[in-house]
């Protein structure tokens, strides 16, 4: 039963409050790519079937976690928070360092960030500086299924914070944004519209 | 086509939270009456930028989110754009709404109207009219600078009603 | 009943035809952080905020109520039981586009019950878990107040006040409003 310590607070400007912790972050060298790979202690018959994603994640324009749910009946949350970790590392440098050539510059949905042995992750930035992640375990996906998750994911966020009580850069605490991912993560890559 | 509410719902929640945080819980603090009908601005200008920016890829500078304001947003929040934008190319920028819809939807409480209300020559009001309408107009600002700060903009935004009907914002980005 | 019948086609037409519409999100935004401010001002003291609600209501609704009659053009309601008509299907439905349904009638006609199965003030909200919300705001308490001082320029004193919210965990949202009586022309009392 959750039981938050204080009253939520003022909705004053958010500029200089206190602002929850970042996530850790493993310096440069110890996270590329190459070394991204998750320990290979769970096995992957113990993932339900059916459910493909593993993992999803929104974090703040700062780097904070917003929330993090993770899908998956194996110990693999160490495994998990590491890969998104890691993806930020490649947000931040898609954002900073975009291709010339890219003609996907502005676009939200960033696509696959780096596939790692047993998952892939895709990428979302939103104008307002938020980043979603999903890691799946599905080595095929679809360039659209992954397009419409974020779709459905981002207007179950918009609406998570338009919540009156919901403090900006604090983690999402609303259930029904926690009820609606589910329904959202559960329906990925079976072909429903909308 | 999302749900759609009445103006005159929206006028009344907005004039009568001007009016109870001027004349009810800060009646002897203007400035902090300001600063609260301010701060409520910015919070629905926060989460309206989030809603109004979801299926539009990202600003690539300033002015892009600028004109967003200008634009898309004013036009969801007034049915109407921003007339006239100015900047000085230095981080300053005028948004000029010649016909802003609160100041002449809005009705001002009869028992505060001004005493030379017979010489009502254009773009001039008499004192405790133009004190409520200042009041009203932290309001925007707050929804301007709420919105900018979420898109990644830190800034100050006031208003200036020296030429009324028309209404300026003055937004003044932080470096 | 002919006169809810009535009621609705004239609360359906005056909204297409007679009322400037604006996207909602904007008063349901700026009516939530007004709400949640209150509860940070108040220092969560619920019962204040239900209060402060309920007098916010009764000032919009005393002005509001021109804009009802303007727009809907009726002349005075015959009975009570009309009058619950015109609130849910011609007031709701103009303002805020919703049709609340009336029901749960006393014997005596001097109490009826709104149940709102849609409540645009209250879209994305989810109430603080601190323990105590849930058992002391009414959210959507300005609707009382309003209630109570759109009739009062009418000639009516009621009383208006939740019983039961969505919003709280119950399984509807209903408001109990009551006839207090009709206030009738009279001289005001001497001013102390």
């Amino acid at each position: 039963m959750p039981s938050p310590s204080s009253p939520p607070r003022a909705h004053g400007p958010t500029t200089s409050r206190e602002q929850p912790p970042s996530i850790r972050r493993a310096p440069p060298s110890r996270c590329s790519r190459v070394n991204c790979r998750p320990a290979d202690s769970a096995a992957p018959d113990q993932l339900p079937s059916g459910n493909m994603i593993v993992c999803v994640a929104v974090v703040g324009h700062q780097n904070n976690p917003l929330y993090l749910q993770s899908f998956t009946e194996a110990d693999d949350a160490l495994k998990l928070h590491h890969v998104v970790h890691c993806s930020l590392d490649v947000i931040d440098e898609r954002v900073n360092n975009p291709k010339r050539s890219a003609p996907t510059l502005n676009e939200t949905f960033l696509g696959l960030l780096y596939p790692t042995e047993n998952y892939k992750v895709y990428g979302y930035l939103t104008n307002t500086k938020v980043k979603f992640l999903m890691v799946t375990t599905d080595l095929d996906v679809k360039d659209a299924d992954a397009r419409n998750f974020f779709r459905k994911f981002h207007a179950a966020y918009v609406d998570a914070v338009s919540n009156p009580f919901h403090v900006p850069g604090k983690k999402i605490a609303s259930r029904s944004f926690g009820a609606r991912v589910s329904t959202i993560v559960k329906s990925f890559g079976s072909g429903t519209v909308g | 086509m999302g749900r759609e509410v009445s103006e005159s719902c929206v006028d009344g929640v907005v004039m009568e939270m001007v009016a109870a945080y001027c004349g009810r819980f800060y009646a002897a603090k203007p400035e902090l009456a300001a600063g609260r009908i301010e701060a409520i601005g910015f919070q629905v200008g926060h989460q309206l930028s989030e809603r109004y920016t979801m299926e539009r890829p990202r600003f690539t500078d300033h002015l892009e989110a600028i004109k967003f304001i200008c634009k898309d947003f004013w036009s969801e929040l007034f049915k109407k754009q921003i007339d006239n934008l100015k900047t000085n190319h230095r981080g300053t920028f005028v948004l000029q709404d010649n016909h802003f819809r609160w100041l002449t939807r809005v009705s001002l409480d009869p028992a505060v109207e001004n005493t030379d209300a017979t010489e009502n020559d254009s773009g001039s009001l008499g004192d405790s009219a133009a004190q409520t309408t200042s009041m009203l107009l932290y309001f925007p600002c707050g929804l301007i600078r709420g919105a900018l700060t979420n898109l990644g903009i830190p800034c100050a935004v006031s208003a200036d009603m020296s030429n009324l009907p028309a209404c300026s914002f003055v937004v003044r980005i932080k470096t | 009943m002919a006169t809810s019948q009535k009621a609705a086609r004239l609360g359906e037409e005056v909204w297409k035809t007679r009322v400037d519409k604006v996207n909602a999100e904007l008063v349901t935004l700026t009516y939530g952080t007004i709400v949640s401010q209150l509860c940070a001002d108040y220092d969560n003291d619920y019962a204040q905020v239900n209060q402060q609600l309920d007098k916010m209501g009764y000032n919009i609704g005393m002005r509001l109520i021109e804009d009802f009659l303007a727009k809907s053009n009726t002349g005075r309601c015959g009975n009570f039981r009309d009058t619950a008509e015109m609130i849910s299907k011609v007031g709701f439905k103009i303002f805020l586009n919703i049709t609340p349904t009336v029901t749960n009638w006393t014997a005596d006609n001097k109490q009826f019950s709104l149940l709102f199965d849609e409540n645009p003030l209250a879209d994305f909200v989810e109430l603080p878990d601190d323990g105590r919300a849930q058992d002391e705001l009414w959210f959507s308490n300005i609707f009382c107040g309003i209630l109570r001082g759109a009739l009062e320029m009418v000639q009516m004193s009621i009383e208006a006040r939740f019983v039961s919210d969505v919003l709280r965990g119950n399984d509807v949202t209903e408001m109990r409003v009551t006839l207090i009586r009709y206030i009738e022309d009279e001289m005001p009392p001497d001013d102390e």
